[in-house]
């Protein structure tokens, strides 16, 4: 046999088979000739009722969709809710007790409210978590969206026995959860590794888990803001946590207190809140393990500025750090906590600052002790690599900040600005 | 991006492995790039890629995507040290957002292919492991099939219907909740 050519990993281009064969490729009926699984994988991606129509293809395909391990039951293209509830109801009754993976129940659409049908609901969602699945989700309709039109309620799901020791992921989006269910949740679902919730209505003040390793939380449309008067504290004792994501959150301020096994932190709280440095200093005492850390304040941080009392008391090392991303609110008083920061983090690779428009206006706060020059002793940061900040076109705060950060590190590394 | 250099030096000095396609093609990858493959990982393990890493099932065309798509998507992997648990895929920090933008670019050329080679990259996906190069795969025939008519995806894929009108008739009757 004749030497074939090497291709190496790293070569700019490979050499593909030259003169491509115009596509005598397409005939035959590759999709069928595919193994079932990969055909069940397919109908997976499918909504439920594009799932079930195929069953008209061909001998083949007639009971595919009927053990596809994934469940997407959407309500688009549905009109009322009568036909959605009978559809999916029937839906579950012909594929019977087959074993699931996964669930997902999508009513984010105009017209149709899974509170109008709550108990229904309730057994479709009992059903998939008999059947074993993994990954629950549900989703109803957006009420900043829809509710111009009507006035409906989230889903309620306080009543939902959401009971499983197989659920490992469950997607929360747009429903009503009050203060029993978290609880609940996390005791019925011994082996639930991943929680995400988005928009969602919650009173509940205390996030509990010993199993949970992701937990995502985001609010971006719901809901209206200036329905809450007050917002409470969430607390997040969760010492199996690896990664946590709050987008921003409807209470005044989280409070972590057991996440040292956290490895990627992403923290953004903004309006309404009002954060202060205490806040933000005691989110950073608890993230000490943390590997890639975000934590970004889109509105000003407010109250007595100290770092002394806030964060040294700490006495904290991020011995793992290695990405950090912070936003002015680290600038105050001469730039204090970025450099106690860095100080701090003897293995940190690459630092991003971004500081924020509305920052323009009351960052004079850190300006003149910018010039000031303090008693601090230069330290070095040998991983340090990359320091890159972005800051919004015509700050000249960057100037001052990239002279400090040149007044304190020894032999710093590059400094990228972007205007933004 | 700017850390591209010490990616390189990694690269260099992490193991290449040889893969070798059905046409008797060899490929050389870096261990990262070859252990996307479950497959692959499973082969290392147990010390059984000395002298190359024959693939049967894979053409030199279809192993030269697969490789492409795994290189691009080692860099998004390393980071992620495999907790691929994560909804999110454990990247939401907003300095990977970018990196994942540009993933998502690169897998949305990666699938411009023609149909033969779509079920190609699926077979060899699914031969290899490669849970993600499946999914992306599978979800774009999904894609191609959703809100058609039994009659359309018939027509798209060349799927002789060989039910007799009685046959499709009875179906239709059996799942008429569907169809409504």
């Amino acid at each position: 046999m004749p030497l074939s050519p090497i291709h190496k990993e790293g070569q700019t281009t490979m050499c593909r088979s030259g003169g491509k064969r115009a596509k005598a490729t397409d005939a035959g009926d590759r999709i069928s000739s595919l193994p079932d699984e990969m055909l069940h994988h397919v109908i997976s991606f499918l909504p439920a009722r594009d799932a079930v129509r195929t069953c008209v293809l061909s001998p083949r395909w007639r009971n595919l969709w009927a053990s596809a391990r994934r469940l997407n039951v959407d309500t688009v293209g549905f009109t009322s809710h009568t036909g959605f509830v009978k559809f999916v109801t029937a839906l579950l009754l012909s594929r019977g007790c087959r074993p699931l993976l996964s669930f997902w129940l999508d009513a984010d659409g105009p017209g149709i409210y899974l509170e109008n049908f709550r108990d229904t609901a309730y057994l479709w969602i009992y059903h998939a978590l008999r059947s074993n699945v993994e990954t629950l989700g549900i989703v109803d309709h957006n009420q900043k969206v829809y509710n111009v039109v009507v006035d409906m309620p989230a889903f309620q799901l306080h009543r939902c026995p959401l009971i499983s020791s197989c659920l490992k992921k469950l997607h929360l989006c747009n429903v009503y959860i009050d203060n029993d269910v978290m609880k609940k949740l996390f005791s019925g679902c011994p082996a639930l590794e991943d929680l995400e919730m988005r928009d969602f209505e919650i009173f509940d003040t205390e996030f509990s888990s010993a199993t949970l390793t992701n937990l995502s939380i985001d609010y971006v449309n719901f809901p209206a803001l200036e329905d809450y008067e007050y917002f409470e504290d969430i607390v997040i004792n969760m010492p199996s946590l690896v990664s946590l994501h709050i987008g921003s959150l409807l209470c005044s301020k989280p409070i972590l207190v057991e996440v040292q096994s956290l490895e990627i932190a992403s923290v953004s709280i903004g309006h309404p809140q009002k954060v202060t440095f205490a806040d933000a200093c005691g989110i950073l005492g608890a993230l000490s393990n943390v590997k890639n850390l975000e934590l970004l304040f889109p509105c000003s941080v407010v109250g007595e500025y100290s770092l002394q009392r806030d964060m040294q008391l700490f006495q904290v090392v991020f011995t793992n750090l290695t990405t950090l991303r912070l936003s002015d609110w680290c600038l105050h008083d001469g730039c204090q906590a970025l450099l106690y920061l860095l100080a701090h983090s003897p293995n940190l690779e690459k630092l991003t600052l971004k500081l924020m428009k509305h920052g323009l206006y009351d960052r004079h706060w850190w300006y003149p002790s910018a010039a000031v020059v303090r008693d601090s002793t230069p330290f070095s940061c040998e991983k340090l690599k990359k320091i890159e900040i972005m800051y919004p076109v015509g700050d000249r705060g960057v100037e001052i900040l990239v002279m400090k950060l040149f007044a304190n590190i020894i032999s710093p590394p590059e400094i990228n600005i972007k205007p933004y | 991006m700017a850390s591209a250099g010490s990616g390189d030096e990694k690269a260099a000095a992490a193991a290449m492995i040889t893969l070798i396609s059905s046409d008797n093609e060899k490929f050389e990858v870096t261990e990262a790039t070859a252990t996307l493959s479950q497959t692959i990982r499973h082969m290392i393990e147990d010390g059984c890629t000395d002298g190359g890493v024959p693939l049967p099932n894979v053409t030199s065309k279809i192993l030269a995507r697969v490789i492409e798509y795994c290189k691009k998507h080692a860099t998004a992997a390393a980071g992620e040290e495999g907790s691929s648990s994560s909804f999110s895929d454990a990247a939401f920090l907003e300095v990977d957002r970018a990196f994942l933008e540009e993933l998502e670019e690169f897998d949305d050329a990666f699938l411009e292919v023609d149909r033969a080679t779509l079920f190609d990259l699926i077979l060899a996906a699914n031969y290899l492991d490669i849970k993600g190069l499946l999914n992306l795969t599978c979800q774009k025939v999904a894609d191609s099939v959703k809100g058609k008519t039994p009659e359309q995806i018939r027509e798209m894929y060349n799927i002789v219907n060989d039910l007799t009108p009685e046959e499709e008739a009875e179906i239709r009757r059996e799942t008429q909740w569907a169809f409504e």
